[in-house]
């Protein structure tokens, strides 16, 4: 027998290699953090486990836009709050709130003014002061056709174009939470395909079957009437390894004037509860400066990468 | 080569057992003794039975499994290649071309132009698969995660994306597969914000971006 191995000693190694090869194939694919590319880029130290550091904003990051309804003659300036709520094990609380300034004109541009100290559940490393942070505004200008964002620190606005809209007949398929669209030089698709690009998409949720909605009647907030609707989504039990059905529920206030969500709460026992409500609600038109870019601020615009289809 | 059968080979050690008792009485002028030959006849027959023994060891059905675990080796060794021939990244097979965007130059403000990559940003399902995916996009990966932090159900077009340095004990906590972390280590990350300013995804290109700490 140790003859029969010594003499085939090479196939008995590459039968082993292939063995394990194949078995480490198989398991889930992993980022080892010693092997990536590294860049000599200091940063701020973290002054606690739950921190980021901003690198930079918008810009060449910024994704294309989805589809959003421009709503023209209903004017809007608010306040937009946001808190998360995240209860610990032994019943306290972990409180973040986020404040911003949110409005649409006439035309139905529509401006977000955020302080960059808290990003959802993370706070900000490189500025912790909520009165000193950075500003990070996004503008969405469906007259221009363009998006823009900038930061109060780096003084640089990105300027981007608002995706086409798709012809009759265009083809649309998704895959991993993308619209990928196509057309022809002419319009139809066909052999003839001129381009794709992808767009972010709202993708149906594949358990939509364990949602449920009800509508939870009409009031009126900040003097606005609104309907609202609540919907639970149901992880069932042992989906993610959970004993019991993990329920998610939603609760959204609508204003059916402005077209805009007044209030919502979201509530997920596994990260917590996220409110959304706008205070201050006033419906004049806003004050235009803030749908531009200001002066003295360098203006980047970022080409938009069409693929040639072969 | 052929095995040798019993028979052939023991009448092959008595002719040699002859051949060696016909040397001797060349040698000596006289008939070996009858000690000498029972003497040879013995080690004649103790040779044979000791090949009977080795060649008894080699089952008969040992080689054709040898032969068989062999191949089911090589098998799996070529679906082996195959499997990570099929798992290289998506190359960028079709020539790009690009599109700058029309808008006019502002005239108080210098303007400069920069390339845009295509990134994968996507709304957030109402049930999330929070395990991350890798997903390839202009020739280039990116692992990427939806987040259950924002309300998809606010829609104002006034979303963003902003890079982050996240450490990678939070990102692993995030669901993302990072080996070995080390403390003085961030890496960068893309956050994308809902309209409600709440992370709505997050994604880490590929090949990673990391920053060490100042210390």
């Amino acid at each position: 027998m140790k003859r029969l191995f010594r003499q085939n000693r090479f196939w008995c190694f590459l039968a082993l290699f292939g063995a394990v090869s194949y078995g480490k194939a198989q398991t889930a694919p992993t980022i080892d953090s010693d092997q990536p590319s590294t860049t000599a880029i200091a940063i701020a130290p973290p002054f606690g486990p739950a921190q980021v550091g901003i690198v930079s904003t918008g810009g060449a990051v910024f994704g294309l836009q989805e589809k959003v309804e421009v709503v023209r003659g209903q004017p809007y300036q608010a306040q937009a709050v946001t808190e998360m709520k995240q209860t610990l094990a032994d019943g306290s609380h972990i409180v973040q709130t986020t404040t911003a300034t949110v409005a649409r004109d006439s035309d139905g541009r529509t401006v977000r003014i955020q302080k960059l100290s808290k990003i959802g559940p993370w706070k900000s490393s490189s500025d912790s002061s909520e009165g000193s942070s950075a500003t990070l505004t996004s503008i969405l200008d469906p007259v221009a056709k363009t998006h823009i964002d900038y930061t109060s620190d780096t003084k640089v606005a990105h300027v981007l174009p608002m995706p086409p809209s798709l012809p009759k007949g265009a083809v649309t398929t998704m895959a991993n939470g993308f619209a990928l669209s196509s057309e022809g030089p002419d319009g139809p698709v066909g052999p003839r395909v001129n381009f794709v690009y992808s767009q972010r998409a709202h993708v149906d949720s594949p358990d939509a079957n364990n949602t449920k909605t009800e509508p939870l009647g009409a009031k009126s907030i900040e003097g606005v009437p609104v309907n609202g609707t609540r919907s639970t989504d149901t992880i069932p039990v042992g989906t993610i390894g959970n004993e019991k059905d993990i329920v998610i529920t939603r609760e959204t206030w609508y204003s059916p004037d402005l077209k805009l969500v007044i209030q919502s709460t979201q509530d997920d026992p596994r990260f917590g509860q996220s409110t959304y409500s706008l205070t201050n609600i006033q419906r004049d038109e806003p004050d235009e400066t803030l749908f531009q870019v200001p002066a003295g601020y360098t203006i980047e615009k970022p080409h938009v990468l069409v693929k040639q289809l072969p | 080569m052929r095995e040798k059968q019993p028979g052939q080979a023991e009448s092959e050690e008595t002719s040699r057992v002859e051949h060696l008792l016909g040397v001797l009485r060349d040698l000596s002028q006289q008939e070996p003794s009858t000690g000498l030959r029972a003497r040879l006849s013995d080690l004649s027959s103790r040779r044979l039975q000791r090949a009977a023994d080795t060649h008894g060891t080699h089952s008969p059905w040992l080689r054709p499994i040898f032969v068989a675990a062999l191949l089911v080796a090589t098998g799996l060794t070529t679906g082996l290649f195959i499997h990570l021939w099929q798992r290289e990244p998506l190359r960028a097979a079709n020539d790009s071309r690009s599109h700058s965007a029309e808008t006019p130059p502002s005239k108080e403000t210098p303007t400069r132009t920069v390339s845009l990559p295509e990134t994968p940003f996507a709304r957030l399902p109402k049930t999330t698969d929070l395990r991350p995916k890798s997903v390839p996009i202009a020739g280039s990966h990116r692992m990427y995660l939806p987040l259950p932090y924002s309300n998809s159900a606010i829609v104002t077009g006034t979303d963003a994306t902003i890079r982050v340095s996240m450490s990678q004990s939070e990102l692993q906590s995030l669901g993302f597969p990072i080996n070995t972390p080390l403390h003085d280590r961030r890496v960068v990350a893309e956050l994308t914000l809902g309209d409600d300013g709440l992370p709505r995804a997050i994604s880490l290109p590929l090949p990673l971006e990391v920053l060490k700490e100042k210390k």
